[in-house]
C-alpha cells in the first residue's frame, strides 16, 4: 500500500514540475505517468532483488528514458521533454541529504558510506539513461537506413 | 530534402537573422545543445545551402550560411540562460520541423515566430504554486508528514519567488543557490524544532528536490550521448556548481542549527 502512495505522491510531484517547466495540455499527464512509472518500475526491480538498489535505479533510469523517446516520437515533440520531469522521481534527495547531515554531525564512517552510496545511485542513473538512448538513436538511425535502402532497391 | 527552388537566393542574411532566433529560442528555453546543431543543419539543407556550419554552446550560437548565387553570410549570437519553458522547446521545434517539410519564406517565418512569442505562459502565481505542491509531493515521497509535506510546501513556493527576485539581479547560479539553500535549510530546522509532527529531514529533502538541477543535468547526460562533449562538460559543470551551492547552503545551516536547536 505504501508503494501505490509513493507512486501516488510521484505523479503529483511531476504534475506539478510538468507545470513548474511549462509542459501544456496532455503532455503533463503523460510526463507524470512517466514518473510513476520509473518508480513502480524500481519498486518491481526493489522487491525481486532486495540488495540491488544500485540495479534498479539502472534499471529504471532505462525504462524512463525509452518511455520518454516512445512517447517522444509519438507527440513529435523532443524526448528530454518527458525526460527531465519523468526521472525526478530517480534523484536521491534523500541520499544527498543524509550525506550532509552526517558530514555536519562530524560522523565520518556514515557519511563516506552515504556519500559513496549516493554516487552509486546517480552514477547508475546516468548509465541507464545514457545506455537506454543511446541504445534508441542506433535503433532508429539504422531502421532509417535500412528504409531508405528498401525503398531505393524498389 | 530536396532544395527549394522557389526560395530567391539572393540574400542569405534575412534566412540567417531568423535560424538564429529559432535556435536561440530552443536554446535558451531548455533544449539540448546538440538538438539546436540538428535544428540549424536541417533547416539549412531545407533551404538549399551550398555551405552551412553550425557551432552552439550553451552560451552562444554561430552560423554561416551560403545560398547558391549569394554570399555567405556568418553571424554570432549571445543567448542567455532563460527560464526553462518546454512548450516553447517544442514549438521552436515544431517550427523547424514544418521549415524542413516545407520551407517558407521570411514572411511566414516571422508570422510563425510571432505566434510562439505570443503564446502566453503560466502566470507568476501558479508557477510558485507548484513549486510549493512540488516539495509537499516530494516530503511525501520521502516518508514525511502531512505536517511536513505543509511546511516544504510553503518552503518550496517561497524559495521559487525568492529565485525569481535573485534572477533580477542577475547572481550566477551558485550563489542564488546557496542562498536559496540556506534559507529553506533554515526554516524547516526553525519550523521542525516546535511544530510537532514535524521532521527537519523531510521538509529539508522535499524543498531540496525543487532546487536540484535536473535539467540541466540530463541535458549535459543527451549532448554527451550526442557526442557533443563540450556542451556536456560545461553542462556537467554547471550542474555541479549548483549542486555545491545547494550542499554548502544546506550543510552551513545544519552546522549552525542543530547544535543550537539541540535536535538529533
Amino acid at each position: 500500500m505504501a508503494d501505490v502512495w509513493a507512486c501516488v505522491f510521484v505523479f503529483a510531484a511531476c504534475l506539478s514540475f510538468g507545470v513548474a517547466f511549462s509542459l501544456r495540455g496532455k503532455k503533463i499527464l503523460f510526463a507524470a505517468l512517466g514518473g510513476s512509472l520509473s518508480w513502480a518500475v524500481y519498486l518491481a526491480v526493489v522487491g525481486l532483488l532486495p540488495q540491488g538498489d544500485i540495479l534498479a535505479n539502472f534499471v529504471a533510469a532505462a525504462a524512463v528514458t525509452l518511455y520518454s523517446e516512445l512517447m517522444a516520437r509519438r507527440h513529435k515533440t523532443p524526448a528530454s521533454v518527458y525526460l527531465v520531469v519523468s526521472f525526478l522521481p530517480l534523484v536521491p534527495g534523500s541520499g544527498i541529504y543524509y550525506t550532509m547531515e552526517y558530514g555536519m554531525a562530524g560522523d565520518t564512517a556514515a557519511f563516506l558510506a552515504t556519500g559513496l552510496h549516493t554516487v552509486q545511485v546517480a552514477g547508475a542513473i546516468v548509465v541507464g539513461i545514457v545506455v537506454a538512448g543511446s541504445f534508441v538513436r542506433v535503433y532508429y538511425r539504422v531502421k532509417e537506413r535500412v528504409q531508405r535502402a528498401w525503398a531505393g532497391s524498389r | 530534402m530536396s532544395p527549394d527552388r522557389e526560395t530567391p537566393a539572393a540574400d542569405a542574411q534575412p534566412l540567417v537573422d531568423r535560424m538564429l532566433c529559432i535556435g536561440a529560442g530552443l536554446l535558451e528555453h531548455g533544449a539540448e545543445v546538440y538538438r539546436v546543431e540538428e535544428a540549424l543543419r536541417r533547416l539549412g539543407r531545407a533551404y538549399g545551402a551550398s555551405e552551412f556550419s553550425a557551432f552552439v554552446i550553451p552560451s552562444a550560437i554561430i552560423l554561416t550560411l551560403s545560398l547558391p548565387g549569394a554570399p555567405s553570410v556568418s553571424k554570432m549570437r549571445q543567448t542567455r540562460v532563460g527560464d526553462t519553458n518546454l512548450d516553447l522547446v517544442d514549438q521552436y521545434n515544431q517550427l523547424v520541423r514544418d521549415l524542413c517539410a516545407a520551407p517558407g519564406d521570411t514572411r511566414q517565418i516571422d508570422r510563425r515566430l510571432a505566434a510562439i512569442a505570443a503564446r502566453p505562459g503560466y502566470p507568476r502565481w501558479l508557477q510558485i504554486l507548484v513549486y510549493g505542491t512540488g516539495a509537499a509531493s516530494f516530503a511525501l515521497f520521502f516518508g514525511g508528514s502531512w505536517q511536513d509535506a505543509v511546511v516544504a510546501g510553503l518552503i518550496g513556493a517561497l524559495l521559487r519567488g525568492m529565485g525569481m527576485a535573485l534572477r533580477g539581479i542577475r547572481q550566477n547560479a551558485f550563489f542564488v543557490n546557496l542562498l536559496c539553500a540556506a534559507a529553506g535549510s533554515a526554516i524547516a530546522q526553525l519550523t521542525a524544532a516546535w511544530l510537532p509532527g514535524a521532521a527537519a529531514d523531510k521538509i529539508t529533502i522535499g524543498m531540496l528536490m525543487t532546487l536540484v538541477p535536473g535539467i540541466v543535468f540530463t541535458n549535459a547526460l543527451r549532448d554527451f550521448m550526442a557526442g557533443d562533449a563540450l556542451a556536456g562538460t560545461i553542462k556537467v559543470t554547471e550542474a555541479l556548481l549548483i549542486g555545491a551551492g545547494i550542499a554548502v547552503g544546506v550543510s552551513v545551516m545544519l552546522a549552525v542549527l542543530q547544535p543550537v536547536l539541540g535536535v538529533v
